[in-house]
């Protein structure tokens, strides 16, 4: 940040008085989604009501959050989501939560090109099978075509009796950048949905993030400092990683992920083992970082660029660091 | 109770003179009939109201359909001048725009003869937060 100045006292004041306010983080972290989910808060000042207030607040959205997030899992029979799935209707009338996250995953199925598809449980289901043969049970369904119509109140479905679907990351990524909505009377919030992180940062205000290393577990494989900035037009970031090191199984003598190619219906072949995506919200990091990951390094190079992107950061199964020329910009 | 009449016993004088009712005969049948008051004359207000009505709405006809006079579109101008007219002729106090200090965007460059100094980058806090590959769920 440069400042041109006329006044060498009025200037004096202004880094000084920006670093005397620095109340302690708030944070609250809980086990949710089958991973850790938490809120990190910046109080507005360094009283104690505020700190308090930014509790409370951290609280009841994480809280938030985990009522959410038992609509959307696959993982539970009383979920919106397997009632859905398990319906035998054509037409089965879903709950808000569940139009609008099924809404933004028919957004994020455009915006990766069709890469991002939460249609294909039943191939995924298969590919963590390790008692199956992949070449028969990784016939891709060719039927996945599903609408919405929305209401004001119901939203209906259209789908072909027996699609299932997983919304997985997508889920994550939405509920982070719906949490940070709730905590938008901070200047600084952070959500982090198991590692899907929706990001907003008070002007000026720097946050260091880390992004894991799947090789080890000792240190990171980046550092990024972001800065908040009102000069550049940046209100919020999302961080999110995907990869096919971490739910990977042994599938007859091939090693297998559970990160779908639709064109294929079968685990991605791709160089990528993780790809890490710094945009604007945590939903387009997350579905932009999947697409990196199955349609590989040099295609997926490409997309990013498309989409500009605020960084990535890709790590191909050859130990090479690729990394968008944005993201230079916020290397610690 | 002093000052009221009781309806029940009070009896005009006429009906004491006159035989008792028969049964089938009404009560009311006795009574003397009651004169109608004449009502006044309502035409000469309504026509008042027709004519104020009349009035009012041919007002509201003309303002609107007549065509502004000439010069009313440059209303605004025309009332600056005035203004200015009755303004007092000495010049107004000066006012001094001091600038003490702008904040550059990215490409700007400093104005001529300013102090340029950069402010340094804010250390950054340091969250415990990693950007991961997630777990399963949901």
């Amino acid at each position: 940040m440069t400042f041109a100045l006329a006044d060498p006292m009025t200037l004096a004041a202004g880094p000084m008085t920006l670093a005397a306010v620095e109340p302690p983080l708030v944070s609250a972290v809980t086990g949710l989604m089958g991973g850790t989910v938490g809120i990190y808060l910046r109080p507005v000042d360094d009283g104690t009501v505020a700190a308090t207030n930014a509790r409370l607040a951290a609280g009841s959205t994480l809280r938030r959050v985990g009522a959410w997030a038992d609509r959307l899992t696959r993982f539970a029979e009383t979920s919106d989501l397997a009632r859905l799935n398990a319906s035998s209707d054509h037409r089965v009338p879903v709950r808000p939560t569940l139009a609008a996250a099924l809404d933004w995953a028919r957004q994020a199925e455009g915006l990766s090109g069709g890469i991002v598809d939460i249609a294909l449980l039943d191939a995924r289901l298969a590919a963590e099978d390790t008692k199956g043969d992949q070449a028969v049970i990784a016939a891709p369904r060719p039927d996945r075509s599903w609408s919405m119509d929305r209401g004001s109140r119901v939203t209906f479905i259209r789908r072909p009796v027996g699609l299932r679907f997983d919304l997985d990351g997508v889920a994550k990524g939405w509920l982070a950048d719906r949490a940070l909505r709730l905590l938008g009377s901070f200047p600084s919030a952070v959500v982090d949905a198991d590692g899907d992180i929706a990001i907003r940062l008070g002007d000026g205000e720097s946050w260091r993030f880390g992004i894991a290393d799947p090789r080890s577990t000792e240190a990171d494989l980046l550092e990024l400092d972001l800065v908040g900035s009102t000069v550049d037009g940046i209100d919020g970031f999302g961080l999110a990683t995907s990869g096919t090191s971490v739910h990977r199984w042994v599938h007859g003598s091939q090693m297998t992920h559970h990160l779908i190619d639709p064109r294929t219906g079968r685990p991605a072949r791709t160089d990528i083992v993780q790809a890490t995506v710094l945009a604007g919200t945590a939903r387009e990091a997350e579905a932009l970082a999947k697409t990196a990951v199955i349609l590989g390094s040099e295609a997926a190079l490409a997309v990013l660029a498309g989409h500009d992107v605020h960084g990535a950061v890709l790590l191909t199964d050859r130990d090479e660091l690729l990394m968008t020329p944005a993201t230079t910009r916020w290397l610690a | 109770m002093p000052g009221i009449r009781d309806h029940r016993t009070a009896r005009p004088a006429a009906m004491e003179s006159q035989p008792a009712p028969t049964q089938a005969a009404p009560v009311h049948a006795a009574r003397p009939a009651p004169v109608a008051r004449a009502k006044p004359d309502a035409r000469p207000l309504r026509i008042a109201y027709g004519m104020v009505a009349l009035a009012a709405t041919t007002a509201l006809v003309t303002a609107l359909a007549t065509p502004p006079p000439a010069g009313a579109a440059a209303g605004s101008a025309t009332d600056v001048a005035q203004t200015t007219t009755i303004l007092p002729a000495e010049p107004a106090q000066p006012v001094k725009h001091v600038i003490q200090y702008v904040q550059l965007k990215p490409g700007q460059t400093a104005p001529a003869n300013a102090q340029v100094k950069v402010v340094p980058t804010p250390k950054p806090r340091v969250v415990v937060v990693k950007t991961r590959q997630s777990g399963a769920k949901p």
